[in-house]
């Protein structure tokens, strides 16, 4: 199959609405089409990151098990872009996504075929 | 070019569904292809049949239906974000067991997969947020 880059940008906090959930069920489906899939998470789509949640409580789904997921599928690249160096530094997330500067943000979007933000 | 189209913004609530036909219109009038239409998170309300907005104001869900019949432009309708919106075609209707369905015809229930083809045959993919 043809391949194109895809890059899915996420800047919306975990569980205030929908967004993060739909915007990874794309990234999983792009990648079971063995499309190469990056995630950027911006400002406070970093929160998504952190694996100490419960969002059953508000109800909504635990998207860390997707996450988790994400090495079977292939979704190894992911990356944080955020001013909130404490937020950066936090275990959870410095396991999981590269921090990345302006310069390295803009390399990502002219990098990949796709962008997609939400 | 070849453009497939993806809309997230609801129609009326947001200005996604509009700017988009805009969008659609401009870009067939200049010989341009639009290859696929997809419908996501809150867009795919676009794709009921009982909304009736007042007389005097846009009706956007027929002048999408319009232009696609017009240009002859496939419209793909996210199942698993319409099911969760109460968007549902016959044959969903049946398999949950609802009394209704209330999809229009020029829509079509598929899954995200459409998306990832649209986005490999077409030359620009192009967002519409909400």
């Amino acid at each position: 199959m043809q391949k194109k880059s895809l890059l899915i940008i996420l800047t919306q906090g975990p569980n205030a609405s929908s967004a993060n959930q739909e915007a990874l069920d794309i990234a999983l489906a792009a990648a079971s089409f063995d499309q190469p899939v990056s995630l950027l998470f911006e400002g406070d789509g970093v929160y998504q990151l952190l694996t100490e949640q419960d969002p059953n409580i508000v109800g909504r789904k635990n998207l860390s098990k997707a996450m988790k997921a994400f090495p079977i599928y292939g979704i190894e690249k992911l990356y944080a872009f955020s001013d909130n160096n404490t937020l950066l530094d936090n275990k959870s997330i410095e396991a999981v996504a590269k921090s990345v500067g302006e310069a390295e943000y803009a390399g990502l979007i002219r990098s990949h075929a796709t962008v997609l933000r939400f | 070019m070849k453009f497939a189209i993806l809309i997230l913004g609801a129609p009326y609530s947001s200005q996604a569904p509009f700017s988009a036909l805009e969008f659609c219109r401009a870009a067939v009038a200049n010989n341009h292809e639009i290859h696929r239409v997809f419908l996501y998170r809150d867009a795919v309300q676009l794709s009921t049949r009982l909304a009736t907005p007042p007389q005097d104001e846009l009706d956007i869900y027929g002048d999408w239906v319009a232009f696609s019949k017009e240009h002859n432009i496939e419209i793909i309708t996210c199942i698993a974000a319409a099911a969760r919106r109460g968007v549902i075609d016959e044959s969903e209707a049946k398999r949950h067991n609802r009394d209704a369905y209330n999809i229009n015809n020029s829509f079509q229930l598929s899954g995200l997969g459409q998306l990832v083809e649209a986005n490999l045959i077409a030359d620009r993919l192009i967002t519409f947020g909400a």
